[in-house]
This record gives structure tokens, C-alpha cells and sequence, in this order.
């Protein structure tokens, strides 16, 4: 490192270097800013310099391949069932890695003080993490540590469980104490270190009877595990990651035989709790149903209603949105629908989406009719709120979002290549709540589950096409 | 130095020419509501008023603004809430709040132009972005703002 043209910048008052990062410390932060792009960096790039998009497809493709995989769920005989079914449908799905984007980047502000103690203000989703990770930072005992946990700019799973935003703004204060130091990222280095949405690979096999039913369904999974990244401890037997194999190992459908094969491949990106971990899992389960729907003649909806039992919430939630959709019925010219239904954060929903796509292939969406059945509501308002968000987050990543590796890095690194959807962009949400009582579920996730395939399903009936990867902006959808 | 019109107040300021009105708001008068989000004026937290115009203060050069007069949420009503601020609370719009104050900015400089905007004027205008997804209670609280028949909202 050569600092010694930043050392002599209006403002600078340190330069903190680190194990594994460096700071400037200025007394405003576009001083610090702009020094820190005149000290030169030499950086160890360890063994993943040339990792890239396609290491990491290879390593995906490599787990899908592998003929030992742990199986995360098994019911009857499904490899065996094949053979016998009348029709045997099979695809691929694929997901890219996805930054939280959170409006307001990481931040962490450390005081060591005169007395011993260390005060810490962040941005947080946990603060017991918080306080252990500024304990550990510091080497002082947890009733020497007090961390004010401010108003967060957004967090979406960013600012639970790792804390590397607070170990490093503790680490630049410390080696200044008795100077409260404010840490705040760039936006560019917010990008580009993040704990991302998995990249995963799926691939699916289906059998169908000679009536359409679905009678066995293979899935194997190939995604990094977020619990090996941030909660070891959290991990099943045989090293299955629940958030991995979830949609698969717990699906609603009865299908007699089923069997769910998870292979662990991590890479080097770290991966965590994006809005609704797991959520891909929809995107592939509910777009997979819809093809064998298709494929066995039927009513998407039917076809979901006659694989869920009587009594099943599921179904609650699946004909309270068909009801409120006017499923079935005409649509305005141009307009098609696509419907998915998912579990999750303890709640159920289910979603229609209403879409046209124009003769040059430009996507709209035009409306979201989501059902969710939480068990209870106290706030009704709250609870539209966050279908409202869980749209608005979800749709940026169905149309355009996603963070490639290039060198090792991630590429992307602002706005103008990770775009967030702007209010023009916003479909209509429809909100219909259905809490049949007994349990308390969740709203700050659950509509974001069935959102992708909803809406690729819905592409789907306008265009024929079917869309096994993401984003968007990487398809033709002129009509097929 | 420098000489701003700061919500009325005039104010000296010592800092390079090249330095965004942010960082002179934010970092030396102590004037917080406007927020850094991206820096390169692509997703508007940052925005304020010069002139009555709203401008992204992430990449104005803070000489850009010597003469002008420049308004921070903090300067948009003197004393109590500004009608943008109380439609945004009756509609409930703010999630995490973030982008929340470029927002308002960009919807008072709409409405001083169009008092009644139609739905295109507001896409064209509020191109603020919100990780949340409070859009449709922004639109909301809009036309709820207008002084106008509400009969011209379609567009």
C-alpha cells in the first residue's frame, strides 16, 4: 500500500490499514472519499482471481451431476416411478446472485472512550449480533460494549446476521480512541460486498399418469448454503441447508412419490438472507407445475387444487385469489395471467399476476392480486404495505437485477447496472386478506414467494415462451 | 469561501469548489435530512431545491450553488409540517424512510409546476427510487395533494 498521496489531502486525518481492508478517516466523508482513491492497493487475490459466471455455472452444473448427493426429503419411490408414467417432463431452472441494495449502505459508528467503554451506533436488524460482533472487535467484554440501534435505510436480511459493517467500523475507531468514527460505504463497495441471494441451479423430472395426475417428481438443487456462511449450527443432517431445499422438501402437493437431492456448493461469494431466503424455490417449484399443467391439458389452478387435500390452508388461499382475480374469466385484450402459490415465514399465499407483452417483446405488468392467509391480522394497513414492498423488491430481480463475477469481483456496482424499478414501473396490488385464525404468520416476506413465477407464468400465457433463468433482460419475449 | 443560501440563512463555508452541495449540507451545516444513496444522481435521496428547482446534491459542484437559493427538507416549512409531510403521514407512505426526504423534494417541485399532475407527469417526475416499494402511496398521496377536480388524474 502507498498512502503517502492521500496522507496529504485536505481533511485526512488516518489511514487505517487493515487484514483484509483499508480506511481513510477524514473529517467529511467526501475527503475521505475521494483520498481513499488515491492510495494504492495492492491486493492478495488468494486462490478465486479468475473465478467468474462460468467457474461458478461449472461448479453449479458439477452438483446437479453428482451421483452421491444427501437427499434433503424422500417419499416413495420416485426414481422408480418414471419408468411407468405415462409422460415424463424434465427442466432446468437457474438464478444469479442478488445484492440487497438496501437504500442507505452499511454504516457503523465506534467511539472508544475515555472511561474504557465503546458506544456503537448502527444501522441494524440485530442488535445482540451487533453488540457481539463490536465486543469481539474490540477484545472488551460485553458490559463494556453499548450499541444504539438506529432507524435502518432498508435492511432485507443485509443487516441481521452479518455484521461486518460494525467489525470494521470498530476496527477504524479503535485505532483511534476517544474519536467517535463514523463508517459509511460507498455505494460501489456496498455492491460489491454484500452477502448475496444464492445463485442456484435446479433441475427438475416429473411423472405423469395417463390422467395428468402427478405421481412422482425428482428435484435436484444446487445452490451455496447461507447457513455454512452465517449459522453453521443451523445446518440439518448430512449438511442440508433448510433454506436451500425449502418449496421442495415441504411441498403442499400430495404427490405419492417424491425425492429432493441437495448439493452444497459454496464458491467463494458469500451468500445470506436475501428477502425471503429460499425464494427462488418458488420461481422454479411454481413455473415447473405450470409447465406440467400445460403439459397434462389442465387449468393451472385446477391442476394445483386437485394435488391439495381438503382442509389444506393452501386452498383457502389459492380460491381466495382465483375468486378476486375473476380467474377463468375473459381478460381485456392482451392481457394474460399466470398464478403460483407458496408457503412460507409462516404464512400462506397464493397470486395472480395480470401482464401483456407487446408485439416488440416490452413486458408490463399491470396487476398483482396476492391472497395471504397469516392466521391473524392487527394491522390491515401494515400488511398492504408490505405486499406493496414485496412487489416492488421482487420485481427489479424478475426484470433486471443481478450481480455477475468478473476477476474474482462482482461487477456491477451502482444503480445504472443493478437498476431498481422506478414508480412508473409499479404494477397495482391488490391485497386480499384471508387470516383463518390459528397461528401467527408473517407479512414482511411471504408475497414476495410467489411473485417471479406468478409473473413468468403469466409471460407464459402471453407469449408462449418459457423463462427458466433471470432476469428478464437477457430474453426475447416476442411472442414464440 | 464560500457564501450559501441555505433555507434562508446565509452561510460561509470553507470547502473545495468541487465539493457536492451534499457533503457541504450534510458534513458542515449539520443539515442531515438529505441523504447519500448512490452518488451519481441515479437515485435522487439526495435531492433538494435550488432555485425551487429540484436538483440531486450528490453531484452538484457546492459552487454550482453560490448565489443561488438552495432549500433542504429541514427548510421546507417553518414551524409544524409542510402539506406534503402530513399527506405523507395520513397515507402512510414511508417504509424505512430513506429515500423518504428526496421523495418529498421531488414531489413539491411537481406540484408547484402541476398542481394537479397527471399520472404520466408523476412518472416522469418522481424517478426517485425506492427500495421499499412505497410508489403507490406516493401516487396516492399526490393526488390527494392536488388542488384540481380529481377527474384530470388519468392520464
Amino acid at each position: 500500500m502507498d498512502a503517502r498521496a492521500a496522507e496529504k489531502m485536505r481533511g485526512v486525518k488516518k489511514i487505517v490499514r487493515e487484514k483484509d481492508f483499508v480506511a481513510v478517516v477524514a473529517d467529511n466523508w467526501w475527503r475521505a472519499d475521494q483520498a481513499l482513491k488515491k492510495v494504492r492497493i495492492e491486493w492478495d487475490e488468494g486462490g478465486n482471481g479468475k473465478a467468474s459466471n462460468e467457474t461458478i455455472a461449472t461448479m453449479l452444473r458439477a452438483g446437479l451431476n453428482d451421483t452421491k448427493l444427501p437427499e434433503a426429503h424422500k417419499v416413495g419411490d420416485a426414481l422408480g416411478r418414471f419408468a411407468s408414467a405415462a409422460k415424463v417432463v424434465e427442466a432446468e431452472y437457474q438464478s444469479p446472485y442478488l445484492n440487497h441494495a438496501t437504500l442507505e449502505p452499511q454504516t457503523c459508528t465506534a467511539w472508544f472512550k475515555p472511561d474504557g467503554t465503546l458506544e456503537v451506533w448502527t444501522s441494524t436488524q440485530n442488535g445482540e449480533a451487533s453488540m457481539a460482533a463490536a465486543a469481539e472487535a474490540s477484545g472488551l467484554p460485553l458490559e463494556k460494549v453499548e450499541v444504539h440501534k438506529m432507524m435502518l435505510g432498508g435492511g432485507f436480511g443485509r443487516r441481521g446476521a452479518p455484521q461486518d459493517f460494525v467489525i470494521q467500523g470498530v476496527a477504524i475507531a479503535k485505532t483511534m480512541p476517544g474519536v467517535p468514527v463514523k463508517l459509511m460505504w460507498s455505494r460501489a463497495e456496498d455492491m460489491q460486498h454484500g452477502f448475496y441471494r444464492p445463485a442456484s441451479m435446479v433441475r427438475m423430472k416429473a411423472g405423469l399418469d395417463a390422467q395428468g395426475n402427478l405421481v412422482a417428481m425428482h428435484t435436484r438443487i444446487a445452490c451455496p448454503s447461507i447457513l455454512t456462511t452465517l449459522m453453521p449450527r443451523m445446518l440439518g443432517k448430512d449438511g442440508i441447508d433448510f433454506t436451500a431445499v425449502r418449496t421442495f422438501n415441504d411441498m403442499p402437493y400430495t404427490v405419492p412419490h417424491q425425492q429432493v437431492d441437495y448439493a452444497m456448493r459454496n464458491g467463494h461469494v458469500p451468500v445470506g438472507f436475501w428477502r425471503a431466503p429460499g425464494q427462488q424455490n418458488s420461481f422454479y417449484r411454481e413455473c415447473f407445475i405450470d409447465e406440467l399443467a400445460f403439459t397434462a391439458g389442465k387449468d393451472p389452478v385446477e391442476f394445483r387444487l386437485a394435488m391439495l387435500k381438503q382442509g389444506d390452508k393452501n386452498r383457502l388461499v389459492l380460491e381466495a385469489v382465483a375468486k378476486a382475480a375473476g380467474w377463468g374469466k375473459t381478460l381485456p385484450p392482451g392481457i394474460h395471467r399466470g398464478v403460483a402459490i407458496a408457503d412460507g415465514f409462516g404464512s400462506l399465499t397464493a397470486m395472480v399476476a395480470e401482464v401483456s407483452v407487446s408485439a416488440a417483446g416490452a413486458l408490463k405488468v399491470h396487476r398483482i392480486i396476492v391472497a395471504i392467509d397469516s392466521g391473524h391480522v392487527v394491522n390491515p394497513d401494515t400488511c398492504r404495505a408490505q405486499a406493496e414492498s414485496n412487489v416492488v423488491f421482487g420485481l427489479g430481480s424478475i426484470l433486471y437485477q443481478e450481480n455477475n463475477i468478473k476477476n474474482g469481483r462482482v461487477v456491477e456496482s451502482n444503480f445504472h447496472d443493478f437498476p431498481l424499478p422506478q414508480i412508473s414501473e409499479m404494477p397495482e396490488v391488490e391485497v386480499v386478506l384471508v387470516p383463518s385464525g390459528g397461528f401467527w404468520g408473517g407479512h414482511g416476506e411471504p408475497a414476495i414467494l410467489p411473485l417471479t413465477p406468478a409473473i413468468i407464468n403469466a409471460i407464459f400465457a402471453a407469449t408462449g415462451k418459457r423463462i427458466r433463468s433471470l432476469p428478464l433482460k437477457h430474453h426475447d419475449l416476442r411472442r414464440a | 469561501m464560500l457564501k450559501l443560501n441555505v433555507n434562508g440563512q446565509t452561510h460561509t463555508v470553507d470547502v473545495e469548489s468541487d465539493m457536492p452541495l451534499l457533503w457541504v449540507l450534510r458534513d458542515h451545516l449539520n443539515l442531515t435530512g438529505a441523504k447519500y444513496g448512490c452518488g451519481i444522481s441515479e437515485c435522487g435521496a439526495c435531492t433538494v431545491h435550488i432555485d425551487g428547482k429540484a436538483v440531486t446534491s450528490c453531484t452538484l459542484p457546492v459552487s454550482a450553488a453560490v448565489g443561488k437559493k438552495i432549500v433542504t427538507i429541514e427548510g421546507m416549512s417553518q414551524g409544524g409540517l409542510h402539506r406534503i409531510q402530513q399527506a405523507w403521514i395520513e397515507h402512510e407512505v414511508p417504509q424505512c424512510g430513506y429515500c423518504q426526504t428526496g421523495m418529498i423534494m421531488s414531489a413539491a417541485a411537481l406540484l408547484a409546476k402541476h398542481p394537479n399532475p397527471t399520472d404520466a407527469q408523476i412518472d416522469a417526475t418522481m424517478t426517485n427510487l425506492c427500495r421499499c416499494g412505497t410508489y403507490p402511496r406516493v401516487r396516492k398521496a399526490i393526488h390527494a395533494l392536488a388542488t384540481a377536480a380529481p377527474a384530470a388524474k388519468k392520464s
